[in-house]
């Protein structure tokens, strides 16, 4: 390291005393040396030359503009050689990398493989419904948050092979799911019993609010993303879905109320031992990081709406189930009376603080989701408004069905104004002037054989009263009817960015 | 890095994949073109160029318009700056393999830590980090693999890793020993139902 140090050191020098003589002593020996004799003059002071240029200061302008008039091809040489220095020495360092992310081949070789994997869990259990997989699972995380707090885990226990710890300093509040996704399905043997599992991956990407225990004053917001590991016996078959935003008994249906030793209190079976369930098997956190308000009220540059539409290999296949179960109503039809008017209609109410409106359109999970922002928002004084609302195309890119419930996924083209409003109207992050142009995709489900046709979106889907008394449960007052699980009409399931959808 | 094509991308996640799925053990792999910014040198040694160049004008035994003196100095040592700077066997003879060997290190342990590459249950997380234009690698392990793997192994693995750049097809190269890699990590840490993937996939760090 030394020897490298002189090196640099040495050659600077070199450098300079070189940039030196050229700028001083170079104007003398222009002369000079034609003069006869070339004894180096060193320094900058006159005499030794004949006439001339008088300056012994030297003129780098002049001798470059001298450079120039005669000699213009090395001297224009020299310019350009000398910017691209310059370009490379300030040149941004962080250099191009690769890495072993997925490519797009990747991911889709692991989409079909994970569609044949559905396929197959689909064909040794009927009752097998993804919306109702992913509705269990998100419960089971956010009743997970909400226990590991407390000291009373029995509600949970009998969903959990792997050992839950207790947190002693904090416990958590305010879990909202933004996304909950099946990332991989695979069957397995158990290294206990040697029997066949189907194993499911699902990717949680949500936050939560943690709060001391001992000093409630002392909280913070982490942004997460986790990875649950579900198995259950590769034969065992689902109860019939009844329903969804309760945590239920897998034996019997009923709403999971369990004794300490893991007994259902309505059937009296006992699912810790039981290879039918699923169960929680492995936890991993991917990804944690504290939320700052700054990255909440803020204007990010949208990325992703240029991106090509991802759409799955079989959504034109598809579309024939679809016309079956929709009285020969396609795609089109759904995006016209379905997905734009909720679009608009969901948009309104988030923007208007009136959030409430919109409960019987959106799905337990992404109320509550949103509703957390809302409130988030209201506690800096200000909220999310979307002006100006316009959609300029819908394009249907995945379409399924089993034996109990539908999704349907469209990309929304839009624009809107979009900026961050003050209490007092002051735009505080983003643009109240020009609009935004954006793309998500959203996904509706909807239980199979319902009348989906366009129904007003200011009235109960069920009983037709207006929907002014739904209440945080999204329970109808008037029918009581639940109908946030699309047991009566679509219901927006989940919005997912075009920068991360992947299928 | 146009070596480094989307095909070649396509069968490093799947390289990883094998590891991971025969194996409790995390991989990452991070191809980078260069670890530092090597200007300085390249700096340095084309003023040292361009200084001798001056001086033989300056003592030649016979005459030269010092304007064509004062141009073919600067002009050898842009010349020598740009070769220094673009052909990467040249950079390579004017940087010690030393400091090459220690920044490829340096950045290795930086992704290592700002991807959180520690953060899994058992400390199983590797990072294989390769830096082009130093010819580089750098196996680096997460303390559960340095404790569970025999010296002898660790360091035959750390030797397969940081060969990779002494053939001549590199990607392939990098292909071929993560794969010859496998039985090993199979042998001390082998597949359990349980496993699940720790490390984000799309882990891409910008440092």
């Amino acid at each position: 390291m030394q020897k490298h140090k002189l090196f640099i050191v040495l050659s600077i020098a070199l450098t300079f005393i070189a940039i030196l003589f050229l700028i001083i002593g170079l104007p003398e020996m222009a002369f000079a040396r034609p003069g006869g004799g070339h004894g180096f003059h060193g320094g900058g002071h006159s005499g030794g030359y004949s006439g001339g240029h008088s300056s012994g200061g030297g003129d780098l302008a002049y001798i470059l503009f001298y450079c120039l008039i005669n000699y213009p091809i090395p001297t224009i040489i020299v310019i350009i050689l000398s910017f691209i220095i310059y370009k490379i020495m300030t040149k941004d360092t962080d250099y191009d990398s690769v890495s072993s992310k997925p490519t797009s081949t990747n991911t889709f070789q692991n989409k079909s493989k994970m569609t044949v994997e559905l396929n197959k869990l689909y064909s040794t259990d009927k009752n097998f419904s993804k919306p109702i997989f992913l509705d269990f699972a998100s419960l089971l995380y956010t009743r997970y948050y909400q226990s590991i707090g407390k000291d009373d885990l029995s509600q949970i226990n009998p969903f959990f092979k792997v050992e839950i710890n207790k947190w002693d300093k904090y416990y958590i509040t305010e879990i909202v799911i933004g996304s909950a996704n099946i990332i991989e399905i695979s069957t397995d043997k158990d290294s206990t019993t040697g029997k066949g599992i189907t194993k499911i991956v699902v990717q949680y990407i949500g936050n939560y609010t943690a709060v001391s225990k001992e000093n409630p004053n002392l909280r913070y917001r982490c942004d997460i993303t986790e990875n649950w590991q579900f198995i259950r016996g590769l034969e065992a078959v689902s109860t019939i879905p009844q329903g969804m935003g309760v945590l239920r008994c897998p034996h019997c249906g009923a709403t999971a109320k369990f004794t300490d030793a893991g007994t259902c209190e309505s059937c009296g079976s006992t699912i810790c031992n039981d290879n039918d369930a699923w169960k929680v098997n492995a936890m991993s956190v991917v990804n944690i990081k504290k939320v700052k308000t700054s990255d909440v009220i803020s204007y990010a540059e949208e990325i992703g709406t240029d991106y090509n539409t991802i759409y799955d290999k079989y959504v034109k296949s598809n579309e024939l189930t679809f016309l079956s179960l929709h009285n020969n109503k396609g795609y089109n039809d759904f995006n016209e009376n379905i997905a734009k008017p909720y679009f608009y209609e969901i948009y309104k109410q988030y923007s208007n603080l009136t959030w409430e409106k919109a409960r019987h359109l959106v799905s337990e999970r992404q109320w509550q989701s949103m509703n957390f922002w809302i409130t988030f928002c209201k506690e800096y004084d200000c909220h999310n408004a979307l002006e100006n609302v316009k959609i300029s195309k819908i394009e249907t890119v995945k379409y399924e069905s089993d034996n109990y419930y539908e999704s349907i996924t469209v990309r929304i083209f839009a624009s809107c104004i979009d900026y961050f409003k003050s209490s007092d109207g002051r735009c505080i992050a983003g643009n109240n002037h020009t609009p935004r142009y954006f793309s998500e995709y959203w996904t509706f489900v909807c239980r199979n054989g319902v009348d989906v046709s366009a129904k007003p979106l200011n009235k109960c889907p069920n009983c037709g009263a207006p929907a002014d008394k739904m209440g945080q449960s999204g329970v109808c007052e008037y029918c009581g009817s639940k109908i946030t699980d699309g047991n009566f009409s679509w219901v927006l399931f989940s919005i997912t960015q075009d920068e991360v959808y992947e299928g | 890095m146009k070596r480094f094509t989307e095909k070649f991308r396509t069968k490093l996640y799947d390289s990883v994949a094998e590891i991971e799925n025969n194996s409790q053990a995390e991989a990452v792999v991070i191809i980078k073109k260069a670890s530092a910014n090597y200007i300085i040198y390249s700096f340095a040694a084309s003023a040292l160029i361009g200084f001798i160049l001056y001086t033989f004008f300056m003592f030649a035994p016979f005459d030269i318009d010092p304007y064509i003196m004062y141009l073919f100095t600067v002009i050898s040592f842009a010349v020598a700056m740009t070769l220094f700077t673009f052909i990467p066997c040249l950079q390579r003879l004017i940087i010690p393999k030393k400091i090459r060997r220690k920044n490829a290190e340096i950045n290795a342990r930086a992704i290592f830590q700002k991807g959180m590459i520690y953060n899994t249950m058992e400390h199983t997380g590797f990072l294989i980090y390769c830096s082009v234009l130093e010819k580089e690698t750098v196996f680096m392990p997460d303390n559960g693999l340095n404790l569970i793997f025999s010296e002898d192994d660790m360091d035959k693995l750390t030797k397969m890793f940081e060969n990779i750049f002494n053939a001549k097809d590199v990607p392939n190269e990098i292909l071929r020993t993560m794969h010859e890699s496998v039985p090993t990590f199979a042998k001390y840490l082998p597949h359990r139902e349980d496993d699940i993937n720790e490390l984000p996939d799309n882990l891409d760090v910008d440092l």
